[in-house]
């Protein structure tokens, strides 16, 4: 069930209480909580934080999978105040980062969803978009130009939506993800899971020297 | 003998100069920092979030050592627990960048 945004306004007023156990917050939280259970979205607007990571195309000829030792060399990450613009130009992607920190409680889950008035200009705002009860942390966003103009985007203003959702569940186990508690954007590390490096390593050997 | 009359001097001085200090910083128009307020963000970091309306960074940074100084921080989290330092760290400044935003937003309505 996807939470209205009076159900959003009363969790987010009752997460500020001191003594709050497991709390829904979003912070910097919306300056009107009154205004935001009038509005009838089935949503809540986050904003874009000041974090960019960019990925450095010249150091490598292309992604790996268990590449050890390369992540470091793979991304470099710049700060853009508020007030500064960050130009994405057309084909270009860039990791960035949700200006709210986020705490899920455990029966809360959520998607990123991008704003239509930026995806009509060509902006796409997330294709990760799940989030997991029991997140905390800023969120990473994947932004990538696909219109045909370059697009100065900014700090602080809002970028895309967050919509809630219930979760039922029979146990407390909480996400394991690896990118809770972070405030910066993060690229994280591609694995092979056991199945897929079983099957890889028992081809490995029978596969020709090189490609035909 | 030198050090004695120091001594004597500083034990002469000391009440008069920590209130001539504390009305200087009273003047200055300064928040001070209160126990109560570093419990309270002290609270909202065992929830791992920031805290709304800090009244000033002493307070977040006393937290912040309170925090780092609690061996059983996050025990009922151990994915967070076993990166304590580094979740702290990013914690304490999204709540120093939180605390601007709204220093920022008080001064222009």
């Amino acid at each position: 069930m996807i939470l209205k945004s009076d159900i959003i306004a009363k969790l987010l007023e009752e997460g500020a209480q001191p003594g709050a156990d497991d709390p829904l917050v979003i912070t910097p939280s919306p300056s009107d909580l009154a205004e935001l259970a009038k509005s009838g979205a089935a949503s809540i607007d986050i904003r874009l934080g000041t974090w960019f990571t960019n990925l450095r195309q010249a150091r490598m000829p292309h992604l790996a999978i268990d590449a050890p030792g390369a992540q470091p060399q793979l991304t470099k990450t710049h700060y853009v105040p508020f007030g500064s613009e960050y130009f994405l130009h057309p084909g270009n992607f860039v990791l960035s980062v949700t200006l709210e920190w986020i705490r899920l409680p455990r029966n809360l889950a959520a998607y990123v969803i991008g704003k239509s008035s930026w995806g009509r200009r060509g902006l796409i705002i997330a294709t990760a978009t799940g989030v997991h009860p029991g997140f905390k942390g800023c969120l990473t966003l994947e932004l990538s130009n696909v219109g045909e103009l370059p697009i100065a985007i900014k700090p602080g203003m809002n970028i895309c939506q967050l919509f809630l959702h219930r979760v039922e569940t029979e146990n407390d186990e909480l996400d394991k993800s690896l990118f809770i508690g972070l405030r910066r954007p993060t690229i994280g590390k591609l694995q092979l899971d056991p199945i897929a490096r079983k099957l890889a390593d028992a081809y490995s050997s029978k596969a020709p020297a090189t490609n035909p | 003998m030198q050090l004695e009359i120091a001594d004597a001097a500083r034990q002469r001085l000391i009440t008069d100069l920590i209130a001539e200090a504390q009305r200087v910083f009273t003047a200055s128009g300064v928040t001070a920092c209160a126990d109560g307020e570093r419990d309270l963000i002290y609270e909202r970091y065992k929830l791992v979030v920031p805290r709304e309306k800090c009244k000033c960074i002493a307070d977040i940074l006393n937290a912040a050592w309170k925090a780092y100084r609690d061996s059983t921080l996050w025990q009922d989290n151990p994915q967070i627990a076993e990166k304590k330092d580094l979740v702290l760290k990013e914690l304490v400044l999204k709540n120093l960048e939180l605390f601007e935003i709204e220093q920022i937003l008080k001064e222009q309505p």
